[in-house]
């Protein structure tokens, strides 16, 4: 007994240990790093840069790109996923997966070759692009419009788990006292909104966090103005002090969806229970299939387009496949290394704070690293490991790009595994524990195996944004490790050439095998260990 | 420990030995942080490799973070420096690193022939391979093409010419130029006049050319190597230096500038790669590509499209003033084009 209480601490004590250093370590760092190269800078001169006028245009700006974000994309994603209801049954993958895909585009390649496929295609001229959406007054509808078509697919995922889990029966009771459009908002809506709430919520925290798609639109936001804090005045402590609203609004989303939408997830039927069909109707059909083209071809088919004709022809492809070799090696090993580590963290994190409110309180932290934005991540970074000795073996190697990758991106990982393990039939847990199956044996045996697809399918998901990551590393990445992404990026200053197109059609290619492994992955899992229990 | 425990452990120190050879240095080094285009800064780092037989671990700045990516990168750094060599790819925030600390002074006996002007008095850093701003223009628009920068504040322009944003790179040091050239006052004034003219406020200095090119604005202020690209690309654009007249306030001039890191972790590679950078032979491949920096060493044969430095009226102005008024530019930039 004594030695399953010693082999449940050490879990717990090495889950937390590991946590701390990913997620908590960084953050003290940067704090401590804000405090001693600011003279002088107490919380008096906090309040003067959070008093500043310039506060109120930043917030704004920040909000209304976050909720435009979220909203368009609620319309794009929520509404294709409905729309794949209807669509022809041997039509529906094929469009799911097109309409996944944008998901594997960077917004910024995304937000250029969007553009440059617009003025090819003749929809706006330069004249039109340099007054309005460029400049300034459309600068925020610009932003909003592309992070929505790059983000819009979290929602399709969400909303389509909530609409394959729906029981079919509720709304057919429901038809026998009330029309079509009041059952939708009767019924459907409320039950499956804490689903589709939770894609916004997400696609709200990229969009708040998002760098690259405002500066290129010239809207001032909380992560430009950090940036222009830490490049143009070398700023860390302001730099720090403009990141405290963002972590108040996130924090306010993660609370909202904490309260709100996460304990009603549950009112939906648990995976795998029949949930009836919807019925023909070629003429909905045809609607349905319409909307999903069409937002396929402005999220897909234009900037996909551009990059191939940018590329130009196969030689130039092969060129920058040979010429980016090391750079691929490069990122595969990093995102795998990621991808492990916030699976196997995140797992443990879950499991851990499955029987204890106050680990699940502390976890929360994790959000942090996510909305601190990059540059201030790898500030934190830099002054936590580069000291001679061993930290060395961390900031001189790729390890330091996973732990940079790994702190960004471990909330979702946590939060993914812990609904799979909020979702687990308590019946198997209970039985090992009547067979007197320990602490540990019951996650490693028990646990792991039946959320083996939802670890396979975090698995992939960290893979994919690990593999896009480009902030938090280009300020840490060792003399001679280049991730792929920030090579895509070195060569970007004379807009999407061949090489830079080339280069981003490789990327996208290796995301989208990403996406496809992650898919067999988590079906076989699914088969496998469904048949096993 | 039993045979599941001694596998696990196996397998992490064999994981952490193959990371740990991820850094292992094998051969001689040298880390050199560039800000010029990866494009045209690569050859040069693998001509100097094949040359010497030291290996060159480069960090290329990106396109998001600009050139002051880098010099963060260094300034967090400084308790324990990665990098031996900074290979700016303009000169105030090299002049910012000095003023903070954090280079080591090296006369560099390639530099004998680099005027005074464009060299460090204390041998902190030395320049090279300049930029020169311009004025773009549209051909298909422009007949008569502004000859000096004050034509922004032309009503007959208005809403007609664009302006890179002035608080990073090459604009961000032209501006801190004009501030300590004419006085706060009057500086302040021509900025605020840019904003009433309705000139267009861009991302950087390729988009300039890129919206000029294409017709979106007639003309714009951009660096050579912008705007030889347009050229070369076969655009409908022209560029000229500005205010070029007798008496005029000329052109900024802006070098690479490189300089050893202080504390720098491979010191005398650090000389070796600075001695090469600084050779006529560097300066001439870069004259040579699109780039088309224009060679501070009289001695070099540029192409015939690059311009002399000696034809060039520039700008005569304290390069050390512009680097200290740089903080009180940004801060009056931020507050009037960041609303």
């Amino acid at each position: 007994m004594a030695s399953r209480c010693m082999c449940r601490r050490v879990f717990v004590g090495s889950t937390l240990l590991v946590f701390a250093v990913v997620c908590v370590a960084p953050l003290i760092a940067l704090a401590w790093r804000a405090v001693r190269d600011s003279e002088g800078f107490s919380l008096d001169a906090y309040g003067e840069v959070l008093s500043e006028p310039r506060q109120w245009m930043l917030l704004a700006n920040s909000l209304l790109i976050s909720l435009g974000t979220a909203f368009a994309s609620l319309f794009l994603g929520g509404g294709a996923a409905l729309a794949l209801q209807y669509c022809p049954r041997f039509l529906r993958e094929v469009l799911a997966v097109l309409l996944c895909l944008p998901l594997l585009m960077p917004p910024y390649v995304f937000a250029v070759a969007w553009i440059d496929a617009m003025t090819r295609l003749g929809l706006l001229t330069p004249q039109f692009i340099a007054e309005t959406v460029i400049s300034h007054s459309f600068g925020i509808p610009s932003v909003i419009a592309i992070a929505a078509l790059s983000y819009y697919p979290i929602v399709l995922l969400f909303t389509g788990v909530a609409l394959r889990r729906f029981d079919r029966r509720m709304l057919e009771s429901a038809r026998l006292i009330a029309d079509p459009l009041q059952a939708f908002f009767a019924v459907r809506l409320p039950l499956c909104a804490p689903w589709v709430f939770t894609g916004a919520g997400f696609v709200f925290l990229l969009a708040l966090t998002g760098f690259s798609v405002p500066a290129l639109f010239q809207v001032n936001v909380y992560p430009v103005e950090i940036f222009t804090e830490l490049s143009a005045f070398q700023e860390v402590g302001r730099a720090v002090a403009h990141m405290l609203p963002l972590l108040l609004t996130g924090g306010i989303v993660v609370w909202a969806w904490g309260a709100w939408a996460r304990p009603r997830q549950q009112w939906l039927l648990p995976p795998d229970m029949p949930v009836g069909r919807m019925p023909p109707g070629w003429r909905r059909a045809g609607l349905a299939t319409a909307y999903c083209v069409v937002i396929i071809a402005l999220a897909l088919a234009a900037p996909l387009t551009v990059l191939v004709v940018r590329t130009g022809n196969v030689t130039q492809l092969r060129a920058a496949w040979e010429n980016a070799q090391t750079e691929i090696r490069t990122s595969l090993a990093i995102s795998g290394l990621a991808a492990t580590l916030l699976t196997a963290l995140g797992f443990a994190m879950a499991y851990v704070a499955h029987g204890s409110n106050r680990a699940s309180r502390f976890f929360q932290l994790s959000v942090v690293p996510f909305l601190i934005t990059g540059p201030l991540l790898g500030t934190g970074l830099i002054a936590l490991w580069n000291h001679a000795g061993p930290p060395l073996i961390v900031f001189e190697t790729l390890l330091v790009l996973v732990l940079a990758c790994a702190a960004k991106y471990l909330y979702f990982a946590y939060q993914g595994e812990k609904i799979a393990l909020e979702e687990l039939h308590p019946r198997p847990l209970e039985a090992a524990r009547v067979h007197d199956v320990s602490w540990v044996r019951r996650g490693t045996g028990v646990v792991a195996p039946l959320t083996a697809p939802a670890l396979a399918a975090i698995w992939g998901l960290a893979f994919i944004f690990s593999l896009r990551e480009l902030e938090a590393s280009a300020m840490v990445a060792p003399p001679g490790i280049t991730p792929l992404s920030i090579r895509i990026h070195s060569l970007m200053h004379y807009g999407p050439s061949a090489a830079v197109s080339a280069l981003s059609l490789m990327m996208v290619g290796l995301l989208l095998a990403a996406g496809c492994g992650t898919v067999v992955v988590y079906v076989a899992c699914r088969r496998f260990f469904h048949a096993y229990h | 420990m039993n045979a599941r425990a001694r596998t696990w452990t196996l397998a992490a120190a064999l994981s952490l030995s193959c990371l740990a050879g991820c850094g292992g240095e094998d051969k001689p080094v040298v880390v050199v942080y560039t800000a010029l285009d990866e494009m045209f800064s690569r050859p040069i780092l693998a001509k100097f490799e094949e040359q010497t037989g030291l290996e060159v671990l480069p960090v290329y700045d990106t396109e998001a973070s600009k050139t002051t990516g880098l010099v963060m990168r260094i300034i967090n750094e400084a308790n324990r420096p990665r990098a031996d060599v900074f290979w700016n790819n303009e000169l105030a925030q090299t002049i910012v690193l000095k003023h903070k600390g954090l280079l080591e002074a090296y006369a560099s006996p390639a530099a004998e022939a680099i005027p005074e002007r464009y060299k460090d008095p204390e041998h902190f850093w030395t320049g090279f391979a300049a930029r020169a701003r311009v004025i773009i223009y549209n051909t298909d628009l422009v007949q008569e093409p502004p000859a000096s920068i004050m034509a922004y504040l032309d009503p007959k322009w208005k809403g007609r010419a664009a302006i890179a944003k002035p608080l990073f790179g090459t604009t961000a040091t032209h501006a801190a130029a004009l501030f300590t050239l004419w006085g706060e006052e009057k500086a302040q004034k021509f900025f605020q006049g840019l904003l009433a003219n309705d000139v267009a406020v861009l991302a950087g200095n390729a988009t300039v050319r890129d919206m000029v090119a294409s017709g979106a604005y007639a003309w714009g202020l951009t660096d050579t190597d912008d705007a030889n690209g347009a050229i070369e690309d076969g655009l409908p654009a022209k560029w000229r230096f500005p205010d070029q007249e007798d008496g005029g306030l000329g052109t900024l001039v802006i070098p690479n500038t490189v300089a050893v890191v202080k504390n720098a972790p491979h010191p005398e590679a650090a000389r070796k790669l600075i001695d090469y950078l600084l050779s006529p032979e560097v300066e001439r491949v870069l004259a040579e590509v699109r780039g088309m920096q224009i060679p501070l060493n009289p001695a070099v044969e540029a192409p015939q499209n690059v311009p002399k430095l000696s034809e060039i009226r520039t700008m005569n102005v304290d390069f050390s003033a512009v680097a200290a008024n740089m903080e009180a530019t940004a801060t009056f930039i931020r507050k009037e084009f960041l609303r």
